[in-house]
């Protein structure tokens, strides 16, 4: 105890692992863009709210404006600052906190695709560090209101990781991974990089579909055209991956190498996974739309540059070609601009 | 007309000039940190006042959020970018911003100090142009409302002086001459490096030393001491500044060997010098204060860092000592963090 924490956006993510850290102890302060958030979180606290009754509380925290974050330097600087921003306001928060940190503090992006090379950019790669929130399911209601969507996982499933860039297991990271054990189960990775592409992977085959379509995870799997580009758009960002020399986790049971066969003409496992896809709607409500397709429905600016977007442009570096990636990235960005409504023939065809 | 401008900072500068551009019809949204400022903007419009009943105007204008920056990414991309938020915040300013940049959009850096190479370093050094505001004397009295507390130069002194980093007379730098000109006289310089740093010698020697004393310009005029701590200040940054290159426009009549020779003893140098900040001490509001001044009073963070700090930093890459400077910034330090009193006899070692 007695670090300094700053959580640099307090939205679903930040608003909640920041919330829970504040109830068992922890010296955090908020910082936020959105003004109503800030002054409700100061006057009510903030409210977390969860699938059971234990799980809801209400805490008292302090939250800064960002105007405000001049401030702060007289109170001494930040042991450990959360990034948990949207990925295309990743440098700007980075910047915001960069001349509060300690000499030996440093930035844990729990974020969304990744973000640790934009963060590096402007702090340096010894002070950025990096954490996955996976399945954890929260949504910012209203200013202040917080809800995670998902019964706590504990021992079944490990919702933070926790790592460093290099992958070794330094004191600091284990502390983060300790700190946070107390909000729902967590731990070291010691790959990173790996972990984050294979959620890049899940992301980059589902966001900006959703988003373009205006279909939940149920809507697009149950569809044939979206089911099926679907899964090739996966296998175009695990071939990246692995081009890479990135460790990419099984997904519903098959290998990345496998779900890259399966897009290249091995058409039994291309069938097997379809079938695991359908299955997989079961166990969904159907009400549950990945962020992108949120944030298209709300008309804010969606990630897609930093998901698919970002498998393009390392597409190229390792000279694979991500045709559907590319063509999601146009379609969303015609989508949020107006010129088409999100619709299912927007993907007809791929 | 036609350009998408963006004013990133609408506090004193920002919203004097952002608010002329508003009155003479251009396309102008203002984002500001500060909640209540935004607020009142949409909501009552922007309140211009100066010295005489003539200058006053309230527009309305179209303000956001910093949360709201997102929006931008609907409608055409920003054409121009004025940045005027303080020195310590034009970091992630500019990262905030850049997203939303036309291709051939770009940022004008409407501030104190040198800041072209920090934004220079986010954006590229062909999307940057400075724009140096001498001499205009706003202030943001309150949310919404700004004030000028000099009368308009006009034909007398040229306010605005907007330049290309190569000093080129472009189109897009008579662009940014053309937009500043509606609040007061406005040209293109090919000396931006020059200009910027001879008003950094007088920023250096006045800004820090009213905000460490915490004494007003009639008495810092006053005390033979802090008059020679102003003297030092102002031969050092000038040996910086002409050691670095930049062709130096000092106050008239006055020369960088004047400066020399009266750190060095010599009466005569000594007597023009002292005789020249005695009068200006005791013209208009003898309690007046610079900035720095003013941010301390009210417990802000200084632009301390980059402004002395920035001397000291260009000394270091050219071999010029600059003990004044390192002992001002550790004297302002002191006063911000509370550790020491304002007062005159913090200089007194320097």
């Amino acid at each position: 105890m007695g670090k300094r924490i700053a959580m640099v956006g307090s939205g679903a993510v930040g608003g909640y692992v920041g919330g829970y850290l504040a109830h068992h102890g922890a010296d955090v302060t908020f910082i936020d863009t959105w003004p109503e958030h800030v002054e409700t979180m100061n006057r009510d606290g903030l409210k977390l709210r969860g699938v059971t009754e234990a799980e809801n509380i209400d805490v008292k925290v302090r939250a800064v404006h960002v105007t405000e974050v001049q401030d702060l330097q007289k109170e001494g600087p930040f042991d450990i600052a959360f990034v948990s921003v949207k990925s295309y306001e990743t440098q700007f928060a980075a910047a915001l906190i960069k001349g509060y940190l300690a000499e030996q503090g440093f930035i844990v992006s729990l974020q969304n695709a990744i973000n640790e090379e934009r963060i590096a950019e402007v702090v340096g790669w010894n002070r950025t560090t990096g954490c996955i929130a996976s399945t954890i399911s929260c949504a910012l209601e209203a200013p202040g209101l917080v809800r995670r969507h998902v019964p706590l996982r504990g021992d079944s499933y490990t919702v933070f990781r926790a790592g460093e860039p290099h992958g070794r297991v330094t004191d600091r990271i284990q502390e983060i991974a300790d700190m946070l054990s107390v909000i729902d189960s967590a731990k070291v990775t010691q790959n990173l990089w790996g972990e984050r592409w294979s959620k890049l992977v899940i992301n980059s085959s589902g966001n900006g579909i959703s988003a373009a379509t205006g279909l939940g995870g149920n809507g697009m799997a149950k569809n044939d055209q979206t089911r099926s580009v679907s899964i090739r758009m996966a296998a175009e960002t695990t071939q990246v991956a692995l081009a890479l020399g990135f460790t990419i986790e099984k997904r519903m049971g098959f290998t990345g190498e496998e779900w890259v066969a399966a897009a290249n003409g091995d058409n039994k496992i291309f069938q097997d996974i379809e079938a695991k896809a359908l299955e997989a709607t079961k166990n969904r409500k159907d009400g549950a739309v990945p962020s992108t397709g949120q944030d298209m429905v709300k008309g804010r600016k969606t990630e897609i540059d930093a998901i698919n977007g970002f498998v393009v442009e390392k597409g190229r570096e390792m000279g694979i070609p991500t045709p559907l990636n590319e063509k999601i990235v146009d379609m969303v960005h015609k989508c949020e601009r107006g010129e088409v409504n999100p619709d299912p023939s927007n993907v007809a065809g791929w | 007309m036609g350009k998408r401008i963006v004013i990133v900072g609408a506090g004193a500068v920002g919203g004097e000039v952002g608010g002329h551009m508003v009155k003479y019809g251009e396309d102008v949204t203002f984002i500001d940190g500060w909640p209540e400022h935004v607020d009142k903007m949409n909501k009552d419009g922007l309140r211009v006042t100066g010295v005489t009943a003539e200058e006053e105007f309230t527009v309305p204008v179209k303000a956001l959020h910093l949360s709201g920056t997102q929006e931008l990414n609907k409608g055409a991309p920003v054409d121009i970018a004025f940045v005027c938020v303080k020195s310590y915040d034009t970091e992630w300013a500019t990262h905030l911003i850049k997203p939303y940049l036309a291709p051939d959009g770009f940022i004008v850096s409407l501030q104190n100090c040198m800041n072209e190479e920090a934004i220079a370093r986010i954006v590229g050094w062909g999307k940057i142009v400075g724009c140096i505001a001498a001499k205009i004397s706003c202030e943001l009295k309150g949310p919404a409302y700004v004030q000028r507390n000099i009368p308009i130069h006009g034909n007398k002194h040229t306010v605005f002086r907007a330049g290309e980093i190569h000093g080129e007379e472009t189109e897009r730098a008579k662009e940014v001459a053309r937009l500043c000109g509606f609040t007061d006289s406005a040209m293109v310089t090919d000396n931006i490096w020059g200009e910027r740093w001879s008003k950094l010698v007088a920023n250096a020697s006045s800004n820090g030393v009213s905000a460490s004393t915490g004494l007003g310009k009639a008495a810092i005029a006053d005390d033979p001491h802090i008059r020679m701590v102003k003297i030092k200040l102002a031969a050092e940054t000038i040996k910086v500044g002409m050691a670095a290159g930049f062709k130096l426009k000092l106050m008239q009549g006055l020369t960088p060997e004047i400066y020399e020779s009266a750190v060095n003893g010599d009466a005569a140098s000594l007597k023009i010098l002292e005789d020249g900040m005695i009068a200006e001490g005791h013209k208009g509001n003898e309690d007046a204060r610079p900035s720095m001044g003013q941010d301390m009073q009210k417990g802000r963070r200084t632009e301390i860092d980059f402004m002395n700090g920035l001397v000291v930093e260009k000394g270091r890459e050219h071999g010029i000592p600059t003990p004044a400077n390192e002992g001002l910034i550790e004297a302002v330090k002191k006063v911000e963090r509370g550790d020491a009193k304002a007062s005159a006899s913090i200089l007194a070692n320097i």
